[in-house]
């Protein structure tokens, strides 16, 4: 069975046709190329799938293509302003947030919903709000400093 | 995996109508899809059919209802329960609960209903089809005639039920709501739980957990959650507690 899907990614309209039981996640990586969305584990664990849909964090690969019908989807590729990165993103290459990169687009698109939420997090609600993104290399806490900047940088006006 | 075909409905009788219109064990309700697609990914169940409930309008959100009651919708999202003000303020525990389900992406979709009619689950059931493959099928799975928990038992499944917000809703004295197109009812959510995890819940075919109905509240109480992996996983078991309701003590003569 497949039907046609119309939505916004990263505020680009798209139509195309896709399987009823196609993942967001393939949609993304295999049809429009957007291989920032990770397949770690396919099954909701490790995050590196997350995509921002509606406003809301999600894991890409446990949501059905055709539950994004209308709706907008932003992906790691549509955070930045051409060259200017977003702050948390810019916030991330300056603590040195990254090591292999893999689980990144994950962490980052998490903190972005995060801080869209509570502008201001204690370190408790970092944590937290991380805590559906794996990282396989090392600790956690450059990526928790990377946070703290983010939100610092965000609260000054600084971003975007 | 085998194809599905989705079906989006738009309210809850319909769901019912298209369910019973396939033969048994060919469609299954979707809210969140977030444990649902993982099993069909494991292989532990295979729909032809996806009814999709989550466009069903009027089952999101929380509302006071009357008698000092609050009503919540089944297709709210855990995310929302967990921070709802009143929730918070009135019945933390199950605030608490709901914010202890998984990580935000997976609260943002999954839904309290969906977490309440969560399908039971074991390490030995709930694993890929390469790691089931190192057993025989058990009792839940077709055709197992062992349960690999309780190796000596004669009969039954002993997965459990896994939904963290069951225990302070039950200590809460929460009530659901199930309807289908031939009508309604309302059970306690004790009774609302059989014994095999094979057939855990007392839905009949059909049936859809429409709305959960609070008792007003009469105390904060606490709800703890013991899981094998302290970031994110599945409970080994909740705890909900509730001081008794007439203020006697709960161990007298201390």
């Amino acid at each position: 069975m497949t039907s046609v899907l119309n939505f916004s990614v990263n505020g680009e309209a798209v139509r195309l046709e896709v399987d009823d039981d196609e993942t967001l996640l393939e949609v993304l990586r295999d049809r429009l190329h957007l291989t920032g969305a990770k397949e770690g584990c396919g099954e909701g664990q490790c995050g590196h799938c997350t995509v921002i849909l509606n406003g809301e964090s999600v894991n890409s690969c446990l949501t059905l293509a055709l539950e994004a019908q209308g709706g907008r989807c932003l992906t790691i590729e549509g955070l930045s302003s051409g060259e200017r990165l977003h702050a948390v993103q810019q916030a991330f290459v300056d603590q040195g947030a990254i090591q292999c990169g893999y689980c990144t687009p994950g962490m980052v698109l998490s903190a972005v919903d995060l801080l869209n939420k509570i502008p201001e997090p204690q370190e408790h609600e970092i944590r937290e709000g991380l805590k559906g993104v794996m990282c396989r290399c090392t600790g956690y806490y450059k990526i928790f400093e990377a946070v703290k900047q983010a939100a610092a940088a965000e609260n000054k006006g600084d971003s975007q | 995996m085998n194809p599905f075909k989705l079906i989006k409905v738009e309210d809850v009788p319909q769901a019912s109508r298209v369910f019973r219109e396939h033969p048994p064990g060919e469609a299954v309700f979707m809210a969140g899809g977030t444990d649902l697609l993982v099993l069909r990914r494991h292989g532990l169940i295979r729909p032809q059919v996806v009814i999709y409930l989550k466009g069903i309008s009027g089952l999101s959100g929380c509302r006071p209802a009357g008698d000092g009651n609050l009503v919540i919708g089944a297709l709210t999202p855990l995310e929302t329960v967990a921070r709802d003000a009143y929730v918070r303020q009135a019945y933390p525990l199950l605030a608490d609960a709901a914010g202890a389900v998984g990580s935000p992406q997976i609260r943002h979709k999954g839904t309290i209903g969906g977490n309440i009619c969560l399908n039971s689950r074991c390490w030995f059931f709930n694993r890929s089809a390469f790691w089931r493959a190192e057993y025989p099928h058990c009792r839940k799975a077709s055709g197992g005639d062992v349960c690999y928990v309780m190796p000596e038992s004669r009969k039954g499944c002993f997965a459990l039920q896994s939904g963290d917000t069951v225990a302070p809703l039950t200590a809460l004295g929460a009530s659901l709501r199930l309807v289908s197109d031939q009508g309604e009812r309302v059970v306690e959510i004790e009774k609302f739980y059989g014994t095999d995890g094979r057939q855990h819940v007392a839905l009949a075919p059909g049936e859809i957990l429409s709305e959960i109905i609070l008792p007003p509240p009469r105390a904060k109480g606490v709800f703890v959650k013991f899981r094998p992996r302290n970031n994110m996983d599945f409970a080994t078991f909740t705890l909900a507690v509730l001081p008794p309701q007439t203020g006697e003590l709960i161990f007298p003569g201390q």
